[in-house]
C-alpha cells in the first residue's frame, strides 16, 4: 500500500486555502485513506504546528478548536521517528540549511518508504536532492 | 408537485433492467425515488464520516484565506 507523509503546510494549506492544489489534494488523499487504499503518516509534531497554525490564523478559539478536535479524528496514523533519528535530523539539517522542524517530517518518509508531500516551496526546494519528496503546488 | 424534464444516459444493462421491471411509465417515479434515496444516505454519510466533516469544516465555519506565506509565518510563529 502507498505510504505518504504529511506535514502541516498541506493541512493547513487545505484549511485557509493559501494552496489550490491542496485545496484539491487533501480531499482526496483523506478519502483514499478512509478507504485503506493509502496510509497516511506523520509526527506527534503535526498537532502542535496545525494548532500553532490556527491560534496565529483565526481570531476565533471556538473555531480552532472545533477544527483542531475533528483534525485529531482523521485517517493520519501519527507514528514516532525511529531511534537515533535526531542525530540524521541534524546532519541533514545542517547540510541542506533547513530547520529540524521541517527535517523530521522528511525523515520520517524516507525511514518508511513513504512520499513526504508538502506546500512548503523553500524546503522541497533545499532538500528534494533527498527524493522522497512531492511538493503540493 | 413541480417536476423537471431532464435528459439522461444509461449503460445498456441498466436502461434494460428498467424497462422490464418497471415499463416506460414509472421510470420517473422510480429515478426519483432512488435518487431521494441516494441523497439522503449521503448526507447522513457525510454527517458521520470524520474525513467528510473535517473537510466540510472549511465552508462552514467561513475560514479565512491566507498566503503560502503567511500559514508559514503562522506554523513557525513564536519558535524565534
Amino acid at each position: 500500500m502507498k505510504t505518504v507523509a504529511l506535514d502541516a503546510s498541506v493541512v493547513l494549506g487545505y484549511l485557509l486555502e493559501s494552496n489550490k492544489y491542496a485545496v484539491n489534494k487533501l480531499p482526496t488523499l483523506l478519502r483514499q485513506a478512509d478507504k485503506k487504499q493509502i496510509k497516511i503518516i506523520s509526527l506527534p509534531l503535526l498537532s502542535i504546528e496545525v494548532a500553532n497554525g490556527l491560534r496565529f490564523s483565526l481570531k476565533s478559539p471556538q473555531k480552532a478548536q472545533v477544527i483542531l478536535g475533528k483534525f485529531a479524528q482523521l485517517p493520519i496514523k501519527i507514528v514516532d521517528l525511529p531511534k537515533n533519528s535526531m542525530e540524521n535530523s541534524l546532519q541533514l539539517a545542517y547540510e541542506n540549511e533547513t530547520t529540524i522542524y521541517d527535517t523530521v517530517y522528511h525523515l520520517l518518509a524516507i525511514a518508511h518508504n513513504a512520499t513526504l508531500l508538502t506546500c512548503d516551496k523553500q524546503y522541497w526546494h533545499s532538500a528534494k536532492h533527498l527524493n522522497h519528496i512531492e511538493l503540493i503546488g | 408537485m413541480n417536476t423537471q424534464r431532464l435528459t439522461i444516459s444509461l449503460p445498456n444493462h441498466l436502461y434494460d433492467q428498467l424497462m422490464s421491471n418497471f415499463g416506460r411509465g414509472q421510470i420517473s417515479q422510480f429515478i426519483s425515488e432512488a435518487t431521494e434515496k441516494l441523497i439522503i444516505s449521503k448526507k447522513i454519510e457525510a454527517k458521520i464520516n470524520p474525513v467528510e466533516e473535517f473537510l466540510n469544516l472549511k465552508k462552514e465555519l467561513d475560514l479565512p484565506k491566507l498566503t503560502a506565506k503567511q500559514v508559514k509565518q503562522a506554523i513557525n510563529k513564536g519558535r524565534t
